[in-house]
């Protein structure tokens, strides 16, 4: 069986969390690190938009300052995101290992998360191009970037969700079509603690069912392991750098001196 | 600029932001939450839009994009022009 790597699960705020994705994506198009798989929470709560969507024009700035949310540009594309009470995985892998293309990996790549659920007794399903349903509701979200052979992908799992919140970060011109979208959302989105009906949930526990549930999709076996010395590095660098600045918030500006090597 | 907003079918989200004058595209901003692969790519695609008719950049751009290998997840050159021929 082959062995990817398995991270620590660590809580930190998004702008790191993003930078240590891309830092394990440059790590992996190095040969510095093989496939790697790790899982994450987010202090504090944020909003991720995707590399193309404009900032300003999908979030409302003064109420995310208001609730103290941190919103950061992600380097992979889709929708804009609320992470708030989830399980987040990211992973990276060599398209030499995974010889698909862009909407079957997502299928393939997402088959662990279904899995996982299916672990805890939930029973889901991919829809394409990038969800996991539970009885038709969204309860997963995921995005991938592809660099120099290397593929980076990341998906929300969630375990609760405060439909309220979300959208009140959300920039909605049109009030009325606001609370629509609201009604649509709380009937259209689940969560692990709606569909167990229970809100104590051990996040070790979760961690093992997901970890699991890879394993299985993916036929692999996990050595555990920290962060390399490089990535911690590299993340420093891009947590500093890029997903701080408003360069890259704003006008998806960075100029990246990592990439380009090989 | 005009923006314009345009759910694709089965696909995603586009928030386009425009200048269109005589039928010619004079600036375009392509927004949304579909993928682009490599993502810069975008950034071609919108300058190469840029003094193309619209109701003829179709053939073109497709063109263009398959040359540049660039892959788009989420909408279509076809839904471009229609949602483009929404906001002309």
């Amino acid at each position: 069986m082959k062995k990817w790597r398995i991270l620590e699960t660590i809580e930190e705020s998004g702008a790191k969390q993003m930078a240590i994705d891309e830092a394990m994506l440059i790590a992996r198009i190095n040969n510095l690190v093989p496939n790697t798989l790790r899982f994450f929470t987010w202090k504090p709560s944020a909003i991720t938009i995707g590399f193309f969507q404009d900032l300003e024009q999908e979030i409302d700035l003064k109420k995310v300052k208001d609730l103290k949310v941190d919103v950061i540009r992600r380097y992979s594309g889709g929708g804009a995101v609320f992470h708030e009470d989830e399980l987040t995985y990211s992973l990276v892998v060599s398209e030499k290992d995974l010889s698909l293309n862009v909407l079957d990996s997502y299928k393939y790549l997402c088959q662990g998360v279904v899995n996982g659920l299916k672990n805890l007794g939930i029973e889901a399903e991919f829809k394409s191009i990038n969800d996991i349903l539970v009885k038709g509701k969204k309860i997963s979200g995921n995005a991938q970037t592809r660099k120099e052979g290397v593929i980076l992908q990341h998906g929300t799992i969630l375990l609760s969700i405060d439909v309220e919140k979300m959208f009140s970060l959300l920039k909605i011109s049109d009030e009325k079509l606001k609370g629509k979208l609201i009604t649509n959302a709380k009937e259209g989105v689940s969560s692990i603690k709606n569909e167990l009906q229970s809100t104590d949930i051990d996040l070790k526990h979760l961690e093992k069912v997901f970890r699991q549930g890879f394993s299985q999709s993916l036929n692999i076996d996990f050595n555990e392991a920290i962060l390399s010395k490089e990535e911690k590095e590299i993340a420093q660098e891009l947590y500093e750098n890029k997903y701080l600045s408003k360069d890259w918030s704003y006008n998806q500006k960075y100029n990246n001196r990592f990439y380009g090597k090989n | 600029m005009e923006k314009i907003d345009y759910k694709v079918e089965g696909g995603k989200f586009l928030r386009i932001q425009t200048d269109i004058k005589d039928g010619i595209i004079k600036d375009i901003k392509i927004r949304g939450d579909f993928f682009v692969y490599p993502e810069t790519a975008i950034f071609k695609i919108e300058y190469f839009l840029k003094g193309k008719k619209l109701k003829s950049f179709d053939s073109s751009l497709s063109l263009f994009i398959n040359t540049e290998d660039i892959k788009i997840i989420g909408f279509s050159v076809a839904d471009l022009k229609k949602a483009l021929q929404l906001g002309a």
